[in-house]
């Protein structure tokens, strides 16, 4: 065995010498590849000039409001287009109540997109995430869809519907004649069990949310009415978001699925699994499932019987297949699109924005600038005054709860935070600070008026020294007025690069205002477990998404006292504090109040309560982008609201198939 | 042999419940479980969740006369009591005053009662949480009877999900067994014939940089060679439009698609084993039955491969038990790098997320494989060397 080590020493240098060689050549060509990249970046164009660094001299916090949008504009009609041959062809006559697309468009060619990570379901009623939510869209279509492009609510399959003057009973008037994708008629009875699968009680699905009563928990009342072909709701209170969770709900075949839906063991869901059986996937949408093969590829094919029509009273969709490739890795996912294989890449990470602008630079693909992002980075502290049931410990350190209990201190802190630094370095100037949780991106909710905290660390430090927190033995950490040193810790789940970059920065900001902050990434559960159910930690740095259509009525799990996720004290029995109290009734205003500019203004104020006590301080929201290779796609309407591009992909058609 | 093969297969039942019993409670001892990420998510009511993790198996819906059977309780300063109306709920008492679901579920959302935990959400279901030692037995029961359980994230029976992975991640590592011991081997013995010489120098070389450069820093370079020359296809087991191809067609593309993945995973593990015959080999070359054998005019392939090779491979044999273990997790870098829809990629999603079903099953498949693959290899060595006997 010692013999696999007597190499000749002369020859082992050798040998060294040349990998030594042949590992500098390898660097030396990764480094060249980079520069490249970064020579196309410097010689930028008057679009480039938003990405490139900004002034480092510190400013006063600007933010971009939404006249400086980039704005996308509705894709334009040109009636001289070839029409092109359906392959596979249209099926079944045409429906006389067909919603008509003002669009055109050459039939032909497909699609194909990545997404990350793996399909769970295919399975509508029961949706396990935003991306099973998208791909289920492909295939099912429900009452009332949203237009991302206008970002406003939209008939679908219900071609109207009117409101009742007490505002209780909604009812929706279904197209006549529309046909499930097995060539059956798609009529009331089926909106109606599908609703009935969503109210099921052994059914658990968050669809179903959304219609519950928010006090007693009871679902509206709904049945159908044959004569007008309409499906009726009555509800028991004044829903304003009623129209956002109808069109959550995807309408499944009565036909398919009858037998399935028993009173005590409902089978439903087990038979529609994520086994991809194209057979058990008979929906409305403009695409069917043709092939699912796991951890490869989803491939659609085009609805035979679909029920839209373009302004040439041509039958949409135009394209023929949407192929879905299942990627796993980030950079594969680029290197594939880089390479021509796909033909957008929804999400452009920081990462691959220079190849991004290098490909822009080349004609070789256009980068869609989207606008600052819907979701927020911020960082909150722990304000749980509750005690441990086992151990009778407190959750947070008296000395730290006293802290941050302080608005005082929560206001130093959040002048110290330097949003502008981390702007230029974490995201290297795309980005834009933000004061609340809805991000100057979002047309609708934005509010300018929300209290902002420029970066001052002389502010900062006066509110402490106005308390009595100096630095008393000259450590360069301050003590609170009973001696104690101001030192805790900052987490943020370590599977996040940007965040971690983020965490650095903020302790850095707020050790130079004399507070000791101690950063440490944890892994993602462990993060949630302790938000939950240890409420074990002092100050965490997270984000929150954005579901769509944008409303805030959303995001009760995070604003209402009681929420799971009221991440600095969360579900509390009563509300702890009189603007809590306050902010909970305004939520509830929101939900029976149908015009949203007096909702926008109860929305104002819940803002304001929470810049004013500062529970949460918002840093940072990213700017968004996507790429899209050039000439392939016609009709494409970009929107910062997901899926960015294809929200309208039934009205998309490939320009070069 | 029969008797040592049959002492080895029944010592397969006590070593998998240890490793499974092992597994489990590390699993178990991790923060959060498969459910964390889907509570953080604000769009996900209590009820939902709670409702999913009884269809996993990780909380118990207690009924109505074990919820009256919970009698008073206390938790955090309020005494609280469930009764049974007959109404479609159990009434929930504050205090000795009625509540409704949605009030009870802000303070009941966790409570304990004489250390075991129960959650209840805002339809007043009351659910009692499955603790680990309980939870093992529930999974070994079931996995008697082959049932294995189903995964959380795809809601479908395990087995299902690992067969439709099996085969892809079989074809690429055997194809980089072959490679590395189609190449290692030859190139180990010839090395070693010529000691020093030109071939023995780059030989060493290549083995050099098997070893030194990381599998995944390859993959990464092989995607990038993949990307800039156009040669090899980026990532992926086989093309968008695989199924439109004839017979051949397919083949090709799936060997075109095979090669580079193959050759990352094959040249890394090809190194050790060149290392390996190498050094073997100039050992049993120094022996003195080669002399003798020399001495007495055996030409010098009869030399090389009677009597030296036959002697150097037995370790080889060794390793090779080893990597059937090594088959189905071994290429999990490469899966995930270059998109290969294998058994890794599956199993490190699995674990990352805490989907215990399926991590439970793969390590009882990388168990069983890893027991059977020693067995072959001391089954092969008994046949290759004389010398060793099985009893």
């Amino acid at each position: 065995m010692h013999s696999l080590f007597r190499l000749p020493k002369v020859s082992c240098q050798n040998s060294m010498t040349k990998i030594l060689q042949l590992t500098l050549l390898l660097l030396l060509i990764g480094g060249c590849v980079k520069q490249e990249g970064a020579k196309n970046t410097e010689s930028s164009s008057p679009n480039g000039a938003t990405e490139t660094l900004d002034n480092p001299v510190a400013k006063k916090p600007v933010v971009r409001i939404r006249n400086k949008r980039d704005k996308q504009p509705e894709p334009t009609v040109d009636m001289n287009l070839p029409v092109g041959t359906p392959t596979p062809p249209f099926a079944g006559s045409l429906s006389p109540d067909a919603s008509v697309k003002n669009r055109t468009g050459t039939y032909g060619g497909r699609l194909v997109y990545a997404i990350l990570g793996e399909v769970e379901t295919f399975n509508p009623v029961e949706p396990k995430g935003a991306t099973d939510q998208e791909i289920g869209a492909l295939a099912f279509s429900s009452l009332v869809s949203y237009n991302n492009g206008k970002w406003e609510a939209e008939p679908e399959l219900a071609k109207s519907w009117e409101i009742s003057d007490d505002l209780l009973t909604w009812t929706f008037f279904m197209r006549d004649g529309i046909r499930w994708s097995d060539g059956e008629v798609c009529d009331v009875e089926d909106a109606l069990f599908s609703f009935q699968a969503i109210f099921h009680p052994k059914i658990a699905t968050s669809i179903k949310d959304g219609f519950k009563h928010p006090i007693t928990g009871t679902l509206p009342k709904v049945s159908a009415d044959k004569d007008r072909n309409a499906l009726v709701f009555t509800l028991d209170r004044i829903d304003s978001q009623f129209l956002t969770h109808v069109g959550n709900a995807s309408i499944i075949p009565e036909h398919k699925w009858n037998t399935h839906l028993q009173a005590e063991d409902p089978t439903l869901l087990q038979q529609m699994t994520s086994n991809g059986d194209p057979a058990d996937l008979i929906g409305c949408g403009p695409f069917i499932l043709k092939q699912y093969i796991p951890a490869e590829k989803i491939v659609y094919e085009r609805n035979p019987y679909y029920w839209k029509v373009d302004a040439r009273q041509q039958r949409l969709p135009y394209l023929d297949q949407v192929v879905i490739v299942l990627v796993k890795d980030v950079n594969l996912h680029w290197q594939k699109f880089e390479a021509g294989e796909l033909d957008i890449f929804m999400d452009l990470p920081a990462d691959h924005f220079k190849e991004a602008l290098a490909m822009e630079k080349s004609n070789a693909a256009d980068l869609v600038r989207l606008g600052v992002s819907l979701n927020s980075n911020w960082v909150c502290f722990n304000l749980h005054p509750g005690k441990d049931a086992d151990s009778g410990e407190p959750f947070v350190d008296p000395a730290k709860s006293y802290w941050f209990n302080n608005l005082k201190f929560r206001q130093a802190v959040n002048h110290a935070i330097d949003r502008d630094g981390i702007k230029r370095t974490a995201f290297q100037g795309r980005a834009t600070p933000i004061w609340s949780s809805i991000t100057p991106g979002n047309i609708s909710w934005y509010h300018n008026g929300v209290q902002k905290y420029p970066h001052s660390l002389e502010k900062a430090g006066a509110l402490l020294d106005e308390l009595g927190w100096i630095d008393k033995d000259g450590d360069g950490i301050r003590e609170d007025d009973k001696g104690r040193k101001i030192s805790f810790s900052l987490n943020t789940n370590v599977e996040n690069n940007l965040r971690q970059q983020v965490g650095n920065l903020l302790s850095k900001n707020l050790k130079s205002a004399g507070l000791d902050v101690n950063f440490k990434p944890i892994i993602f559960n462990d993060l949630v477990t302790s938000l939950r159910d240890s409420h074990k930690w002092d100050m965490i740095l997270l984000g929150w998404g954005s579901g769509v259509p944008p409303d805030p009525a959303n995001g009760k799990n995070i604003t209402l006292s009681s929420g799971r996720l009221h991440a600095w004290y969360p579900q509390q029995p009563e509300p702890a504090t009189e603007w809590e109290a306050r902010i909970d009734e305004l939520m509830a205003m929101m939900d029976g109040e149908l015009d949203n500019k007096v909702r926008k203004k109860y929305y104002d104020e819940v803002q304001e309560l929470i810049g004013q006590n500062i529970p949460m301080i918002y840093l940072i929201a990213a700017n968004s982008y996507a790429v899209v290779q050039k000439d392939r796609l016609g009709n494409l309407w970009p929107s910062l609201l997901r899926p960015m591009l294809t929200w309208n992909i039934e009205s998309l058609w490939k320009k070069s198939p | 042999m029969l008797t040592f093969s049959l002492r080895r297969l029944l010592s397969i039942p006590p070593l998998v419940l240890v490793v499974s019993l092992l597994t489990f409670l590390l699993l178990k001892q991790a923060p959060g479980d498969f459910y964390s990420q889907m509570e953080a998510d604000p769009a996900r009511s209590t009820t939902e969740v709670l409702r999913q993790k009884e269809n996993a198996g990780l909380l118990i819906r207690l009924n109505r006369s074990e919820l009256v059977a919970l009698g008073t309780f206390s938790d955090q300063g309020h005494e609280w009591k469930f009764e049974d109306t007959g109404e479609y709920r159990p009434q929930i008492l504050k205090d000795g005053t009625v509540v409704n679901a949605k009030e009870a579920s802000r303070s009941l959302l966790k409570f304990n009662i004489n250390s075991a935990n129960y959650q209840c959400d805002d339809e007043a279901v009351v659910y009692r949480k499955v603790g680990a030692i309980e939870g093992f037995f529930s999974w070994l029961v079931n996995a008697m009877t082959l049932d294995f359980g189903i995964s959380y994230k795809f809601n479908r029976p395990v087995f299902g999900i690992i067969k439709e992975r099996l085969l892809n991640t079989l074809t690429l590592s055997i194809a980089a067994l072959l490679i590395a011991y189609g190449l290692g081997i030859p190139l180990g013995v010839f090395a070693a014939v010529k000691p020093n010489s030109r071939l023995d120098h780059s030989a060493g070389i290549i083995a050099f940089l098997g070893l030194s450069i990381p599998t995944v820093f390859f993959a990464l370079l092989a995607m990038l060679f993949a990307s800039y020359t156009g040669l090899f296809p980026i990532g992926d087991m086989r093309s968008l439009d695989y199924d439109t191809f004839g017979f051949w067609g397919k083949i090709s593309d799936r060997a075109h698609h095979l090669i580079l993945p193959a050759l990352v995973l094959g040249t890394s593990s090809m190194a050790g084993y060149m290392r390996q015959a190498r050094g073997n080999m100039i050992e049993a070359l120094s022996q003195d039955y080669v002399r003798t054998a020399r001495a007495k005019g055996v030409s010098n392939n009869g030399v090389l491969f009677k009597h030296a090779f036959r002697n150097a491979v037995n370790p080889l044999v060794t390793l090779f038990g080893y990597s059937l273990a090594s088959l189905l997790s071994g290429s999990l870098l490469v899966e995930i790098v270059m998109n290969w829809p294998g058994l890794g990629r599956l199993i490190f999603e699995a674990i990352s997320a805490k989907d215990e079903p399926l991590v439970l099953a793969s390590v009882l498949i990388s168990t069983l494989l890893l027991v059977f693959g020693n067995l072959i290899a001391d089954l092969l060595l008994a046949v290759v060397d004389p010398r060793v006997r099985l009893s």
